[in-house]
Formats: structure tokens, C-alpha cells, sequence
């Protein structure tokens, strides 16, 4: 699950005040991805956003098909920025009619991506009006009910050209545990936790029981379709369509690599620094994080409706005050922000995406494939974490592809994010892109 | 060897039944060590320790100072088997007042009813069950 929205309201942390919030430097915004958009987080909670005005058809286009109209000499030229790059995909009139054509020439575009993308990743996307599953609603006494039944649409350009990104890199991660077929992406019209706001969540079992991906509402409007594309707009743009998609692809991997026992979770989650916990009250497990002088942190909350806070912890999880004493309320315990148990772990996060190791471990998975760049900053910013995804991975081709019958990896994942077959030069590539990063390093 | 629990199976549970012959709270590690098949992999909590059965497929707990199971787990792979119910809709008419109360990022959907805690893959309204894990009552 990518949630990051959720936690400008829900976490506690001093950044995530108002004032905070628009005083937070470009790259902490950028870290954050949608998480600081506070007047787009405020219109999706109440539904409507402040001082509207009414789209030009131009407009309603753009937002519907995810590309750019721009209007010169008395046409419209439709761009899809992708890749860094302008890409122009059609010219009509500048007037109602060519709209109506583009609307045609892109749905025959939209319809051939899609078929690309369903023969070479086996992936599938849904449809508009489909139905997916009756939505959760909270009530104020923290129980939950169903519903409406929340309908699919189908992608839009932008959003398919995203996801491909995604997948050249993600590979194999987008296959379904027997590799039969890829997920299924779900493009949803309405929340599907009522009031619970998310950018997309993975899903082990959808309602064919199939692994899946569900998009929530809004998730990628306005959005750069890849991550060069969100370097290209600035630091202080959002999350990419291709890292969401990264991300909840390794989520995809997670299962595939059989994370839903504790033995097996717990083995990845330590080599970052997590620890479970069992609550001696309530006899959930929960996750303890270690700082660099083995303290310890614990994400937690009081109630259902109170927001998660960062508190320290002792060396047996129980929470402690300012004093170091004991205590049994979150409100009473030592709190830190988001930031300060980033600069304090063990391990560094990533990004500011942390809540938990899953989380964390598909942030680090995320830029590991994305592109070389964000695979350099991995390195330099969390060794040990660039470590485990490497491990994670190579796991993942190992299981899907096998090995050669000397016992070596058939296929390795070289810096830009591409498999390709493990040879000497190969190798040499990705101990030369390691090395180098790793001297800088030291040097400093 | 592990017996399944067609007994309980058949019949309404209550918490002080246990599983598996574990009752949390009351059984003794060696007990339930002996129980589960004697053979088990033993790792650290924070406060506490684990023991991983059948390649981790079922885990009992025991908090620290204290020599009794605080929980069992078990894994739905195991619903195979019939050592668990398969499906939510099943878990549903043997647990009474199983009900959803929240939804977590190991993307489940938690349901609890005293005594147990199970989750469901999220994205099917009866997905099959992920884990089950029995805790004692009186906490």
C-alpha cells in the first residue's frame, strides 16, 4: 500500500503541522510525494475543492486523458510528457470537433497499449463501470460497514504509459505467484476505505482472486509519468506514475516471496532494523524500529481515530516518557517526528515512507529498478538497505528464471533497471556502477 | 505430527477451547512444543520469543517471564488441510461476532472476535484467510 496522503492528517509529526507543511524544503516535499499537497488532500476529504473554476473543454480533456493540449496557429496539439520529453501525439482544429477527434484517435491509442502491455507482461487492466467491491465506511465508534459498490474505470494514456514504465523494470514482480499471469490494475472512481486517503494499494486477492492493484481516485492526476518526467517538473513534484506502480509491484514481489509468514517477514524486516513486538495487551504484532545506538522507536496510536505518533521505546517495546519511565499511552510516551526517526535509524529509510518494514523495503525496491539514478542514491543514502532489496531481488529472479547449472543466476538486474542475462560484463557493470558510489562514500 | 481439529471444526467456538490443543494463556511452552511437533525453529521478539513450525506455517509465542503460550498462529495455507477455515464466509459461522476492524498495509483486512484475530486478503468480501492466531481472552 502506498499511503502516503494519509499521514498529512494522521501522523503527529511537527512537519506535518499546517505551517509545517508549507514551509517544508523542496526535497522533503518531493520525498513526501503527495503527502504536503495540502490543498489537493483537502479536496479529496470534503469532496470539492476551494475556488474552482469551472475546465475548459481543453482542460476536461487533459485531466480525462492525462496529456497536454497546447494550442498554436489554430490547432491543438495533444503531448504526452514522458521520459523527460515532450512526445506529440496528434494535431486537430482548435474547436470542438477536433477534441471529438482526438478523443477517438486516443481511445484507438489507449486500446493498442493495452493489448501491448497484456501480451508481453500478461497484465490486465480494468474497464469502465466495472465493478470492483463494496466500499468500507468508518463509523465514529471506530466499527466499519460496507458501502457502495465502487466502480472501475479504465486508464487513461498517461496512466498506461506509467505502468509501462514500471513494468520493463519491475520484471518479474508483475506475475502472479504461479507466473501464469500478471496483476490486474484497478482504476478506482471512490475510496475504497471511506475517508481513508491512499495513492493505491496492492491487493492479494481481488475479486476473481487474482493479485491486483487498485489506483484510488485521484491518485495519478497532475501527476509525472515517470521519475524523469518528476525531475523534469522539480524537486517539489509529486510521486511519479511509474514509482507508484514500482512500488506497489514490489509489494507484488513480497507475496511471491511468501512474506505473509512471520518467519519470513521477520528475516527481511531485521536485516532493516525492525523487531517484532507482541502487545501484552491486545496480542498484536507490531514492529519496533532500532536506532543507530540500538534505541528503540514504535509507530503507534491510542485510539482508532488518533493520529500514529513515533514514541521511543526500552529494550522490551513498552513505551517510555521523557524520563525513560514506563508508560502505557502513546499521548504520555516520548514522541519524535517522522523525520528525526529517519535520521536516527539504523538503517535509513528511503524516503519518508516508513511506517513499517514492508513499506519501507518496497520504497527501497522502488528506486532499485526505477532508473540508475535513484539506484545511486539508494546506495549513498542506505547501504544496508540497497543490500536487502539486492538480495530480495536477485531472490525473485532466482525463483522465477532458475539458475544456470554451475549455480549462478541466469539473469541480474543491471543499474538501469533492466534484466539482463548474467554474464562477465555484466557483472563488471554493476561492481563498477557499486564501487564507484561506494569510494565517494568513503571519502567523505 | 499435528492433529487437526475437526472436533472443533463442527461446532461453535469458544477461546478456552485453544487450537490445536494450545489453549494461550494456559498451555506451557513444552506443551505446546510437544503438541506442535516437537521440532521448531526459536527466534527473538522484543519482548518475548518465537517458535516456527512447519517451516514457519505455524508459530506459537511466549511473552517474557511468563511460561505459558501468549498466542498461536497459523497460517491459511494450512486451511488446506483443514486445520483452519479456508474462507472468511467459513471463519464467520464457527467464530461468532467476527467483525472487520481494520485494515493493515501487509494488505489484510483484520477481523476480530474474542480470543482470535484473522486476517482476509483484501479485495474479495469472502477472500480466503490469510493467518489465524488465538490469544487469550482475558487480556
Amino acid at each position: 500500500m502506498l499511503q502516503l496522503s494519509k499521514h498529512s492528517f494522521s501522523d503527529n509529526s511537527a512537519e506535518n503541522t499546517n505551517d509545517a507543511k508549507f514551509s517544508a524544503t523542496p526535497e522533503q516535499l518531493r520525498e513526501e510525494g503527495e503527502l504536503c499537497g495540502r490543498p489537493r488532500a483537502l479536496e479529496r476529504k470534503d469532496g470539492t475543492a476551494e475556488n474552482k473554476q469551472p475546465l475548459t473543454e481543453a482542460q476536461k480533456f487533459e485531466q480525462k486523458h492525462g496529456v497536454s493540449v497546447e494550442t498554436k496557429d489554430g490547432k491543438y496539439f495533444y503531448i504526452l510528457k514522458i521520459n523527460g520529453q515532450d512526445k506529440e501525439l496528434i494535431s486537430t482544429d482548435a474547436n470542438a470537433k477536433g477534441i471529438e477527434k482526438a478523443e477517438a484517435e486516443l481511445a484507438k491509442l489507449k486500446r493498442e497499449k493495452i493489448a501491448d502491455l497484456e501480451k508481453i507482461f500478461k497484465v490486465s487492466f480494468s474497464q469502465d463501470g466495472e465493478d470492483i467491491l463494496k466500499q468500507w465506511v468508518q463509523k465514529d465508534d471506530c466499527s466499519w460497514g460496507r458501502g457502495n459498490m465502487i466502480k472501475a474505470r479504465s486508464p487513461n494514456l498517461a496512466e498506461l504509459s506509467g505502468i509501462e514504465a514500471a513494468l520493463y523494470r519491475a520484471q518479474p514482480s508483475q506475475l502472479t505467484m504461479d507466473g501464469s499471469q500478471g496483476v490486474k490494475f484497478y482504476f478506482l472512481t471512490q475510496h475504497y476505505y471511506k475517508h481513508d486517503v491512499a495513492l493505491a494499494y496492492h491487493i492479494q486477492q481481488d475479486k476473481n482472486n487474482r493479485q491486483a492493484i487498485y489506483f484510488e481516485p485521484g491518485a495519478n492526476e497532475g501527476k509525472p509519468i515517470t521519475e524523469k518526467d518528476a525531475d523534469r517538473m522539480g524537486k517539489h513534484q509529486l510521486y511519479s506514475i511509474e514509482a507508484v506502480a514500482h512500488h506497489e509491484l514490489m509489494h507484488n514481489a513480497q507475496q511471491n516471496l511468501n512474506w505473509n509468514t512471520p518467519k519470513e517477514k521477520e528475516k527481511w524486516a531485521r536485516k532493516l532494523g525492525w523487531l517484532p513486538y507482541e502487545d501484552p495487551n491486545t496480542h498484536e504484532t507490531k514492529w519496533l524500529f532500532t536506532g543507530k545506538k540500538d534505541e528503540l522507536y514504535r509507530r503507534d496510536q491510542d485510539h482508532c481515530k488518533d493520529a500514529f505518533s513515533w514514541c521511543a521505546c526500552g529494550k522490551h517495546g513498552g513505551l517510555e516518557n521523557e524520563r525513560g519511565s514506563g508508560v502505557s499511552r502513546v499521548k504520555d510516551a516520548k514522541q519524535f517526528t517522522l523525520d528525526q526517526v529517519r535520521d536516527l535509524a539504523a538503517v535509513k529509510p528511503s524516503t519518508r515512507y516508513f511506517v513499517n518494514p514492508l513499506e519501507m523495503f518496497a520504497e527501497g525496491g522502488m528506486k532499485y529498478r526505477i532508473n540508475e539514478k535513484r539506484r545511486q542514491e539508494l546506495l549513498e543514502d542506505s547501504p544496508r538497505l540497497y543490500d536487502a532489496v539486492k538480495e530480495h531481488d536477485q531472490q525473485e529472479l532466482n525463483a522465477r528464471y532458475g539458475k544456470e547449472p554451475s549455480g549462478e543466476p541466469k539473469y541480474i538486474r543491471s543499474p538501469n533497471g533492466i534484466l539482463v542475462k548474467n554474464t562477465a560484463e555484466a557483472r563488471a557493470e554493476i561492481q563498477t556502477f557499486e564501487e564507484k558510489i561506494k569510494k565517494v562514500e568513503k571519502k567523505k | 505430527m499435528i492433529s487437526d481439529n475437526t472436533s472443533l471444526i463442527s461446532k461453535e467456538w469458544r477461546p478456552e477451547q485453544g487450537w490445536l490443543g494450545v489453549v494461550p494463556g494456559h498451555t506451557s511452552i513444552k506443551d505446546a512444543i510437544d503438541r506442535l511437533g516437537g521440532i521448531c525453529e526459536t527466534a527473538e521478539m522484543a519482548n518475548g520469543f518465537s517458535f516456527d513450525f512447519r517451516d514457519g506455517l505455524i508459530r506459537v509465542t511466549s511473552l517474557q517471564q511468563q511460561g505459558t503460550i501468549s498466542k498461536l498462529w497459523i497460517s491459511g495455507v494450512l486451511a488446506e488441510q483443514g486445520i483452519i477455515p479456508g474462507s472468511l464466509k467459513y471463519a464467520k459461522s464457527m467464530f461468532p461476532n467476527l467483525h472487520f476492524v481494520r485494515h493493515d498495509s501487509t494488505n489484510a483486512e483484520i477481523y476480530e472476535s474474542p480470543g482470535i484475530r484473522l486476517a482476509a486478503s483484501t479485495g474479495n468480501e469472502d477472500a480466503d484467510v490469510m493467518w489465524i492466531e488465538f490469544f487469550p481472552v482475558e487480556s
